[in-house]
């Protein structure tokens, strides 16, 4: 034998390459039953909730539409305000803000916030381009520098005059808060319903069902979302998610929110869309073309625009 | 056959199981669902009703004109540099909320914060380089002819509530050098005896804020309160025992017996 013949196969060995024609086993038709049944199946099982809201849903008439409405208005909204007759929209001049902070204040006090800085329905960031620097800053009040120069203690908020000596390309401040999106993420992911939108465009909290586990800060692209210690509840929850309410206590009293009354540069604007008199309307009107919003590729569609921010903002 | 037809018996029971807890999850949603989540489908609407009952703690500034308690300053507001303009610093941006001031406290509202006037006022007249340089007026502590002898917050030259430079009240401006002006001797009516005449002197500098001769200011009447009150408060003024709006940084500098004179002019006036 040659030693150097290692392979097993010998050259005079024959391999066939041709597959012999046979009959379907029965485990293959048994198979293709089983795959087009299952076909079946589901189709059938994606084709029943149509069916049934055809068959069903329609049964709920104008009449009846009208009447949970009614229950609703009556039951449940605040006397004299009716939800559904208003749209509120929001906008923010940032050529305008001077970031003095007095909105943060006035919303923490309105809204009864401990003074710490991380807990915040709104706050102010700087956008910052040195000459020569490809990056831009940005800070806000939760940066201790800031922290340094404000007084937590006494609601007063400030930032540092850390770029007087710097050659600055421009720099700006933009007031961030919660953007009640048409769209919300926040009210589709919260387990427990707790989220919900109203039908005047405000996103609440119910802070009786809020359980504090945060999905809806992680789902907001706004980073609006934080948790707000609240005095103990019967279950024993002590934190429950916080957001800006629009101060829902004060539109519906047909007062402004706290920070809309408090601006001393009538850098934020707060209105009634369905109102075409309104603040908000003649603004947006005024500024058509410049109107921004964050994040629009998210597809939220917020009901918060600026205008004087740039591309950097986000 | 026959036998192979009939379902089996673990089916059976999983049927009735699946119903019975059908069942169940169906009448317990009739107890257990609130009325409120009846209604909307997902939110408990009476939710709602306890958002909107939050208390309002900014009333706004025509609250605090409409009535009958602080007419004049708001007419002096609304007609100053502060209020008479569409960009407007309201009565509760320096103030802090007053929502509950008229019911629940009697005393004058003080500015909110820890009670540092220049810097309240530095919060939005500070120079920044973010800041865009039109609108209210911005100044560097430094540059800005402060801090004088004498002169020690902004609203000694500057009425907060309509601001703008004022010819200054305070003798101690107009010649930043000496902390009191010989000259105001002259200038006050009653200057009889040596000691009411330093003490108007001296008083002048009070004048900016508690009015000519104390009253009529933005600040509490000092004209004909008695002398020991007078005393008592500016010395706890000066040690920090009592927390002032502005007092504290004046109070600091004044001796004994300029305390002594002061309490002694004002006590006199009638």
């Amino acid at each position: 034998m040659d030693k150097r013949n290692i392979f097993p196969i010998s050259a005079d060995s024959k391999v066939t390459h041709e597959l012999e024609p046979r009959e379907l086993g029965t485990c293959e038709k048994e198979r293709r039953k089983f795959i087009s049944q299952v076909l079946g199946g589901s189709l059938m099982l994606m084709a029943l909730p149509t069916l049934a809201s055809t068959l069903f849903k329609q049964g709920m008439s104008e009449a009846e539409k009208q009447r949970i409405k009614k229950e609703y208005l009556e039951k449940y909204c605040p006397p004299g305000y009716d939800p559904f007759a208003h749209q509120w929209a929001y906008g923010i001049d940032a050529y305008k803000c001077i970031g003095c902070n007095q909105c943060m204040t006035a919303c923490k006090l309105e809204n009864g916030l401990p003074g710490h800085p991380s807990i915040n329905n709104r706050w102010i960031e700087r956008y910052t381009k040195l000459a020569g620097d490809p990056h831009v800053h940005v800070d806000s009040c939760t940066e201790p520098a800031n922290i340094a120069v404000s007084d937590p203690d006494n609601f007063i908020y400030r930032f540092d005059d850390r770029y007087a000596e710097a050659d600055v390309e421009y720099s700006f401040f933009v007031p961030k808060m919660c953007n009640h999106c048409a769209d919300p993420v926040c009210t589709q992911v919260c387990p427990k319903g707790a989220t919900f939108q109203t039908p005047d465009g405000a996103v609440l909290v119910d802070e009786d069902r809020c359980i504090g586990c945060l999905y809806c800060k992680q789902a907001c692209p706004y980073g609006a979302r934080y948790l707000r210690p609240i005095p103990a509840r019967p279950d024993g929850v002590t934190r429950v998610a916080g957001k800006c309410t629009w101060c829902w206590h004060r539109i519906t009293k047909g007062q402004e929110p706290a920070c809309v009354d408090i601006c001393p540069k009538k850098a934020l604007i707060f209105g009634d869309l369905n109102d075409p008199n309104s603040d908000i309307s003649l603004w947006f009107k005024e500024h058509g073309r410049e109107l921004l919003v964050l994040k629009g590729d998210m597809g939220t569609h917020p009901s918060v625009k600026y205008i004087g921010i740039n591309e950097e903002v986000r | 056959m026959k036998g192979k037809n009939k379902t089996p018996h673990y089916a059976v029971r999983l049927v009735v199981l699946i119903l019975i807890g059908g069942f169940t999850f169906f009448v317990g949603l009739r107890f257990f669902v609130p009325e409120g989540s009846k209604l909307t489908g997902s939110y408990d609407a009476e939710s709602l009703l306890y958002i909107a009952s939050a208390p309002v703690e900014y009333a706004g500034s025509k609250s605090c004109g409409n009535t009958n308690c602080h007419e004049s300053l708001f007419k002096t507001w609304s007609e100053g540099a502060h209020g008479a303009k569409e960009e407007q610093s309201k009565c509760e941006t320096c103030h802090g909320p007053q929502g509950k001031h008229p019911e629940k406290d009697s005393k004058l509202p003080k500015v909110r914060g820890d009670g540092n006037v220049v810097e309240l006022c530095l919060t939005c007249h500070r120079k920044m380089k973010a800041r865009s340089t039109t609108g209210q007026p911005q100044i560097t502590p430094q540059e800005h002819p402060y801090p004088h002898e004498g002169v020690l917050i902004c609203t000694q030259c500057h009425n907060p509530h309509s601001p703008g430079f004022n010819k200054p009240v305070s003798s101690s401006v107009s010649s930043p050098d000496t902390a009191i002006d010989p000259k105001a001797k002259s200038t006050t009516t009653d200057g009889s005896s040596g000691g009411e005449s330093k003490g108007a002197s001296l008083a002048s500098s009070c004048f900016s804020c508690h009015g000519p001769k104390g009253r009529g200011g933005f600040a509490p009447v000092l004209a004909g309160q008695p002398y020991e009150a007078l005393k008592n408060k500016l010395i706890k003024f000066r040690s920090g025992e009592l927390k002032g709006t502005m007092m504290n940084p004046v109070a600091s500098k004044i001796k004994d017996e300029e305390i002594d004179a002061l309490a002694h002019y004002f006590s006199g006036i009638k």
